[in-house]
């Protein structure tokens, strides 16, 4: 064996789950098709969201505040500030599935948080202006994460308590067995106990029976100016999600001195090869978020100057996949985080090393297991036959 | 006549030249094909470097000074910050003919600076790694530019002044004749006694003789993580500017509390037509600039976190085209800026407006005058 685990991919996921392996002493290999902190898949632009009431629904709470433990682990192994909890408002219909959900997460789990009606969000918050029928509930548990920073600090950290980490080089296969698991990447071979799948867009094409199949699509990051950018700053500006009539948009303080990140919830487009990421953003395509900063942000310029284009993927309930592959031995995958994975990836990363370790893990991942696709068994599974 | 001046492309120095014709009282239209402070052209990318001790040639030296009173001019009316002023090293080999340049633009004008040998240099500025031959230049009158804001903040005081500025809107053709020059969008035809014509990597399509004269080159900027963000940030770590022993390497202090920029000049290749702009850098095409970072500054992570991909036009000297266009006096051609334009481009803006409102500019362009190219 060349390692107890083999992680492919040192991406968002795969730093992580790199850094909680070995700093519990596992004897780790990432495999990286780039470099750790590479721009060219889901990890980037700057800022993610760090959200606790949550709009996916009540049951991911405790996996996020296991995130915020881990995160705030992260930092004080790293010595660098990676979660700023400046709060995050959930802005919208009042009766609405989004708030509703947002209420639940709240009610279940005791989040502290404030309601804010239009007249008090004018007083408080003068950059979001409200319509009729709209409220906004500040989470005090929200803010947002540095992906760049984080995703480099942990594979920096991972090398630091012992782990391997391979760069540019790309995994073309893995070959699982009743032992192991074998890993090509061109001509080299790894040998590894459990392979971690945690290979973003790619993971299509290293687990072809993984099914359903993960739809990549484009996640497009826009950066607008603020007309006094004094009103954007974390002190003052909470992160926000808003859904307002089409649209459904996310946004940030500004971290530049300039710029304020407003962008849209879901992805742009498909993505059909991931090795041939288009880059470049038609004007056409920027429209709906123009017009989005238009209508809700006056205080500013209605214009992108800087645009960031990255890509997820997506499952079709937009919960990921974190578990065994079904049919697979000793492969565990980690993927289709469907645009809202970056705020958990050090809780997951936890999971993966404690299943590794453990066969198990106390965090509350169920919801997450590959399985569930899969979920009737045939007699032949009953029996044990099925390879 | 719909107006004085019709300003051709609002980037970087449309917006400047909107900006200073509108407040000398002229009545002023500005068309620019994406929207104000888009990120397709020149401009973007975060920041821009401001220097005065010019490796370039001392001839630009009143160029800079003027835009510096400028740059403060417009930052008193926006409000907010355009121009911070960190200093900048300007580092290379002892004879060197830019490291000539930087010291004779510092004798001639009486620039404030210092000079810093290695010695100095590793106590003062660890952050670079310097070799025996190596000295540096500290430019006092230097600093970081936000470039999209300072457009914006440009073409909003053209507006103030009553400029009126299209937005998306595309000049398909552009005819000067012997009273004033026909300026046709695809909604309509404008007739104006001048034009400024600063359409950067579109100047070609409007102004077919710069074709295969001025070269449209790929400007990438790359982004490292410091280990210490601290020891990058604008109070400790000023721009510079590196060239010899084989690279040309500039950078720029932590915005973001975490990000350095450290880029390459050249070497990403050209562009055909410019709606053709790859805005994607293969990973073996960055493994130069990551191997610098690495290995000439201490604590910044090996590989580039972010990537931004711009572009500008080159002239054969390297030095940009500002003036009447060749047999057409009232068409001025802002073009060509060669990768260092942006920094004097609110004084390439005042001369435009000089040159139109009294046919003269007390500024010294002589030596970027069209004529040449």
């Amino acid at each position: 064996m060349d390692a107890e685990v083999a992680v492919i991919g040192v991406g968002t996921m795969g730093a992580m789950t790199l850094w909680q392996l070995a700093r519990r002493g596992v004897k780790a290999v990432g495999i990286e098709r780039f470099n750790p902190g590479h721009d060219r898949s889901g990890a980037g632009g700057e800022s993610r969201l760090f959200r606790t009431a949550y709009l996916e629904g009540s049951h991911y709470v405790p996996l996020l505040r296991a995130a915020r433990d881990q995160w705030r682990e992260l930092e004080e192994e790293t010595g660098h500030d990676l979660l700023t909890l400046n709060g995050g408002l959930m802005i919208g219909g009042a009766d609405t599935t989004f708030l509703r959900n947002v209420r639940a997460s709240i009610e279940d789990h005791d989040i502290a948080h404030e309601v804010l009606d239009p007249a008090a969000m004018r007083r408080r918050y003068p950059q979001h202006p409200l319509g009729d029928g709209e409220v906004a509930i500040l989470d005090h548990e929200s803010g947002y994460v540095r992906p760049e920073l984080a995703v480099t600090l942990a594979a920096d950290a991972a090398e630091r308590h012992g782990a391997r980490v391979v760069r540019h080089r790309a995994v073309t296969r893995i070959e699982p067995d009743a032992s192991g698991v074998t890993i090509i990447a061109g001509d080299e071979t790894i040998r590894a106990r459990t392979a971690v799948v945690a290979a973003g867009a790619w993971t299509n094409a290293l687990l072809p029976g993984l099914t359903p199949r993960l739809d990549v699509q484009r996640l497009i990051m826009t950066w607008f100016p603020a007309r006094d950018v004094s009103r954007f700053r974390t002190d003052n500006f909470p992160i926000f999600i808003r859904q307002t009539g089409d649209y459904d948009i996310s946004g940030w303080p500004s971290l530049d001195g300039a710029s304020v990140k407003v962008a849209v919830n879901h992805g742009w487009d498909h993505v059909a090869d991931p090795d041939r990421l288009d880059r470049s953003v038609d004007d056409r395509l920027t429209a709906l978020i123009r017009n989005a900063v238009a209508e809700l942000l006056p205080d500013l310029y209605p214009e992108p100057v800087r645009v960031g284009v990255y890509m997820d993927g997506y499952t079709a309930d937009k919960d990921s996949f974190v578990g065994p592959v079904p049919g697979l031995d000793n492969v565990i995958v980690l993927g289709g985080f469907s645009g809202h994975g970056f705020k958990m990836s050090p809780a997951i990363g936890r999971a993966t090393a404690e299943l590794v370790l453990d066969g198990g893990t106390t965090l509350p991942i169920g919801h997450l297991d590959p399985q569930r696709f899969h979920p009737v068994r045939t007699v032949a599974d009953r029996l044990g036959l099925t390879g | 006549m719909d107006a004085d001046v019709a300003v051709i492309g609002t980037g970087t120095m449309g917006a400047m030249a909107a900006w200073r014709l509108a407040e000398a009282g002229l009545s002023t239209i500005a068309f620019e094909r994406f929207g104000i402070g888009h990120d397709r052209s020149a401009a973007g990318g975060e920041s821009r470097i401001f220097r005065t001790a010019y490796l370039e040639g001392p001839e630009y030296v009143p160029l800079l000074q003027r835009s510096l009173s400028l740059w403060r001019d417009l930052e008193g009316h926006s409000g907010q910050p355009l121009l911070t002023l960190t200093g900048a090293l300007m580092i290379g080999v002892d004879g060197s003919p830019h490291m000539a340049n930087v010291l004779e633009s510092v004798r001639r004008f009486d620039l404030p600076h210092e000079t810093l040998d290695r010695a100095q240099m590793a106590e003062r500025y660890p952050q670079h790694v310097l070799s025996d031959e190596e000295f540096a230049v500290l430019d006092h009158a230097a600093g970081v530019l936000r470039p999209e804001f300072a457009i914006i903040a440009a073409a909003e005081r053209a507006a103030a002044h009553g400029a009126r500025i299209h937005p998306h809107t595309v000049v398909e053709e552009l005819a000067p004749d012997g009273g004033g020059v026909t300026v046709r969008t695809a909604g309509r035809t404008y007739r104006v006694r001048h034009a400024v014509v600063a359409a950067g990597p579109w100047t070609a399509r409007l102004l077919p003789r710069y074709a295969g004269r001025i070269e449209i080159r790929r400007i990438v900027m790359t982004w490292f993580r410091a280990a210490d963000p601290a020891a990058y940030a604008p109070d400790r770590f000023p721009i510079f500017i590196r060239q010899d022993n084989g690279v040309d390497v500039f950078g720029i202090p932590t915005l973001d509390g975490g990000s350095v920029k450290v880029a390459l000049v050249g070497s990403y290749g050209t562009v055909g037509e410019p709606e053709q702009l790859d805005k994607d850098v293969a990973p073996a095409d960055l493994a130069r600039v990551s191997s610098i970072a690495d290995a000439y500054f201490t604590g910044l992570h090996d590989y580039p976190h972010r990537v931004s991909v711009h572009m500008d036009g080159y002239t054969p000297d390297g030095h940009p085209v500002v003036g009447p266009l060749p047999g057409h006096p009232n068409v001025i051609v802002l073009g060509g800026f060669s990768g260092h334009g942006f920094k004097m481009s609110p004084a390439i803006g005042q001369a435009a407006a000089d040159l139109i409102t009294t046919t003269t500019t007390d500024l010294p362009i002589g030596h970027l005058d069209p004529q040449r190219i």
